[in-house]
C-alpha cells in the first residue's frame, strides 16, 4: 500500500481533494483517514477501514482550526517519513494576496517544506479552490435547473466555459452570487460544500478545467506521479 | 488615553548601561522574545513611569531616562523625563508640537496656564516630578491626561502567583461587607481599588462582590467556564479548613465545580487554574468599572496548557477591543502566539545592552514576507524571522 498524506487549508479543501482523488484513482483502490488538527493533536472525522485491499492510503489533514499548511507539514514529516507515507502534498489558497503575489508566494511556500526522505510539496489554489468549481460548468444544473451557464458567465464576469481561474478575484464569493439568483447559498458549510462537490463533473474537470487551471494540473500531476 | 510608545536608557556610557529602543504601542500588543531579552524588563520601564507619574513613589533610578509619547481622542503628547542620582534632571511634556511644561535640572519649571493664557514659571523640589506635583484642573488640566493614564495603569505579572498565597483577614473581609452594604455604591471606592496590586485579589473580590453583587459572580464564572473550567459557585469563606494549623482568622477564595460536591479553595487549586481566576477577577473590575486604561500583562499563558491559552488570549482580546482597554502582554508561549495576530506583535531581541522592537510599523516587509510563507505565528519567532541575514537567506 502506497501511502500519501495532503494537508489542506480548511474543510472544503478536504472535501474536495477526498473526492478528487477518490475519482483519479477509483473507489476500490484507495482509503481515505480524514482528521482535523485542534489544539496541536490530530482529531479523526472518518476513516474507511482497510478492508478492500486498496493500493492508495491517502492521509487528509484539514490545518484550519490552528495551523497552517506549511507549519502543519514542517511538525508533521518527520513522523510521517517514520510510518512510510512516501509523499506529502500541502493545498493553499492564494486569497486574499494578490495575484500579483503568485510567483513569489509559490516559490517562498515551498522554500521552508523539508524533502528529505519524504518529498514534500505545497501547491497553491489560485485564488481559492473555488475557481476551480466556477469554471466547472456542468454542475451548475445540477444545482438547480434554473441555473444556467449563461447566468454563471454574466455574474462571474467572464465566459467560465473558455476562461481561467485568475478572472476571479474571490471565487468562492462568485459562486454565492451565482447560486444566489436561484435562491442558494454558498458559505461554506459542509452541506453547501458537498453538495457542490457531489455535483460537479469530474470528467469536466480532469480534462477540461485542467486544461485552463494550470495549479489545478499541476496538483492533479502530483496525484498522477504518485499513482504511476 | 494611551501609551504609543516608550524609549528608556540608564547608565549610559557606563558599564551597567540598559536601553530599550523606542517601541511603539496598538491597542492590542504582544511581545514576545527570548528569555532575557528584556521583555519584563520593558514592561518594568513601563510600569516605573506610571509609578513616576501617580506619585507613588520618588525617582526611584539613579540614572534614568525615559521617552514616552501618548494620544487620545483629539491630540498627541510626549512626555520626556530624566533622572540622575534620584533627582529629577529634565522634564519636557509636548501636546502635538506645543511646550505644555519644560523644567531643567535646577529645579526652574515653566508651565503652560490655560485659564490664564499665558506660561507661568516657579521652582520646585529637584526629587519631585513636576508633571505630577504640579496638577491643577484649571491651569494645567493637561496633566491630568497624564496622571489618570498612570494612576489607571493595572499590572498583572502572570508568571507569578497572582495572589494565591495572599489571604484576607477576616477583619478586613467584615469591614469590606459592611462598608459595601453601608455604601451601596463602589464609586467612592474605586480608587482603593485602582491600587490593589495582583496579589489582592481577593480583596479585590471581596470589594467587586460588595458593588457589584451576583452579576459579577455571574461573569467571573461565565469566563471560567469560557476557559473549560465548569464552575457553578465562587465565595470568600473562612480558610481555617485548608490553611495550617494555627492560622485563624484568615479567609480564602473558593471555587465549586460542577459535579464535584466539596469546593476547591485557593489553596489546593492548581497554580494554572489560579492565575486564570485571578486574572478573570481583576479584568471583570476592569470592564465593570468602564473605564478605558492601559493593562499590562508580563507572561500571559504561564501556566496553562494549550487550549486554554489560545482560549484565554482570544477572551482577552475580544473584551479588550470592546472595553476599549490598551492590551498590552508579553510571552514566549507557543500557543498564546499562534493565538494573537501578528497585527499585534512586537518581538524583542538584545543586542548587549541594548533591546531593539521589531514590528510590522518599523519592519512591514518582514512580516509579509513571512506570512507568504504560510507558517504559524511561533515560527517567526522559533526560526528568528526577524533576524535580517536569515531573512535574506530565505527570501533569496
Amino acid at each position: 500500500m502506497k501511502k500519501i498524506a495532503v494537508f489542506v487549508e480548511g474543510q472544503t479543501e478536504q472535501i474536495f481533494i477526498k473526492k478528487l482523488f477518490t475519482e483519479i484513482a477509483g473507489a476500490k483502490h484507495i482509503d481515505f483517514n480524514v482528521e482535523k488538527i485542534s489544539n496541536a493533536v490530530f482529531l479523526k472525522q472518518s476513516n474507511q477501514p482497510d478492508g478492500n485491499n486498496a493500493r492508495i492510503f491517502a492521509s487528509i489533514i484539514d490545518c484550519s482550526n490552528d495551523s497552517k499548511v506549511t507549519a502543519a507539514i514542517i511538525d508533521n514529516h518527520a513522523s510521517l517519513k517514520k510510518s512510510g507515507y512516501e509523499l506529502v502534498l500541502g493545498l493553499r489558497d492564494l486569497y486574499p494576496k494578490p495575484l500579483a503575489d503568485l510567483q513569489r508566494i509559490s516559490r517562498l511556500a515551498n522554500s521552508r517544506v523539508p524533502t528529505a526522505g519524504l518529498p514534500a510539496k505545497i501547491h497553491l489554489a489560485v485564488m481559492e479552490v473555488e475557481a476551480w468549481f466556477l469554471l466547472e460548468y456542468k454542475h451548475y444544473c445540477v444545482i438547480s435547473e434554473h441555473l444556467t451557464e449563461q447566468i454563471a458567465s454574466t455574474i462571474s464576469g467572464f465566459d467560465i466555459k473558455t476562461g481561467s481561474p485568475e478572472a476571479a478575484a474571490h471565487p468562492s464569493e462568485t459562486l454565492s452570487k451565482i447560486y444566489n439568483t436561484v435562491g442558494m447559498g454558498y458559505k461554506k458549510t459542509r452541506n453547501q460544500v458537498e453538495r457542490t462537490v457531489t455535483a460537479m463533473d469530474y470528467e469536466n474537470l480532469y480534462f477540461d478545467v485542467r486544461s485552463r487551471a494550470k495549479h489545478f494540473d499541476d496538483l492533479i500531476s502530483s496525484f498522477e506521479d504518485f499513482l504511476a | 488615553m494611551k501609551i504609543t510608545s516608550i524609549k528608556y536608557d540608564q547608565f549610559k556610557g557606563e558599564p551597567a548601561e540598559w536601553q530599550l529602543d523606542r517601541t511603539d504601542f496598538g491597542d492590542i500588543n504582544l511581545l514576545v522574545g527570548k528569555n532575557a531579552s528584556g521583555k519584563s524588563r520593558a514592561m518594568n520601564v513601563i510600569v516605573s513611569l506610571s509609578r513616576l507619574l501617580s506619585s507613588e513613589v520618588r525617582p526611584m533610578f539613579i540614572s534614568g531616562t525615559y521617552f514616552a509619547t501618548f494620544s487620545d481622542k483629539d491630540s498627541s503628547f510626549s512626555y520626556e523625563i530624566a533622572i540622575r542620582k534620584n533627582k529629577v534632571a529634565f522634564e519636557l511634556f509636548k501636546r502635538n508640537d506645543e511646550i505644555l511644561l519644560s523644567r531643567e535640572e535646577s529645579g526652574k519649571c515653566s508651565i503652560r496656564a490655560e485659564q490664564l493664557n499665558t506660561t507661568i514659571d516657579s521652582q520646585i523640589p529637584t526629587d519631585i516630578v513636576a508633571a505630577y506635583s504640579r496638577r491643577d484642573a484649571i491651569q494645567h488640566p493637561f496633566l491630568d491626561h497624564l496622571f489618570l493614564w498612570a494612576s489607571t495603569l493595572k499590572y498583572f505579572p502572570f508568571g507569578t502567583s497572582m495572589g494565591k498565597d495572599h489571604f484576607l483577614t477576616i477583619g478586613t473581609f467584615e469591614s469590606i461587607v459592611t462598608s459595601s452594604s453601608s455604601n451601596g455604591s463602589g464609586a467612592s471606592d474605586e480608587v482603593t481599588v485602582d491600587r490593589l496590586a495582583a496579589h489582592d485579589v481577593s480583596q479585590l473580590y471581596a470589594r467587586a462582590y460588595g458593588f457589584y453583587g451576583d452579576e459579577f459572580d455571574k461573569q467571573i464564572l461565565k469566563g471560567l467556564c469560557n476557559l473549560g473550567y465548569d464552575c457553578t459557585d465562587i465565595r470568600l469563606a473562612n480558610a481555617d479548613a485548608v490553611l495550617f494549623p494555627g492560622a485563624g482568622g484568615l479567609t480564602a477564595l473558593y471555587l465549586t465545580e460542577k459535579n464535584v460536591s466539596a469546593a476547591v479553595s485557593q489553596f489546593d487549586m492548581s497554580q494554572g487554574m489560579f492565575r486564570a481566576l485571578s486574572l478573570i477577577i481583576h479584568i471583570n473590575v476592569i470592564l465593570f468599572q468602564r473605564k478605558s486604561r492601559t493593562v499590562i500583562i508580563d507572561d500571559i499563558g504561564e501556566g496553562l496548557d494549550f487550549s486554554r491559552s489560545k482560549q484565554f488570549i482570544s477572551l482577552l482580546i475580544d473584551r479588550s477591543q470592546a472595553a476599549e482597554i490598551q492590551l498590552i502582554m508579553t510571552t514566549n508561549d507557543r500557543f498564546i502566539m499562534n493565538g494573537v495576530s501578528l497585527e499585534y506583535w512586537s518581538v524583542l531581541s538584545r543586542h548587549g545592552s541594548s533591546v531593539k522592537t521589531i514590528n510590522k510599523k518599523n519592519s512591514p516587509q518582514v512580516f509579509s514576507d513571512f506570512d507568504d510563507l504560510g507558517l504559524n505565528n511561533f515560527d517567526f519567532f522559533s526560526n528568528n524571522f526577524f533576524d535580517e541575514e536569515y531573512k535574506e537567506q530565505i527570501t533569496a
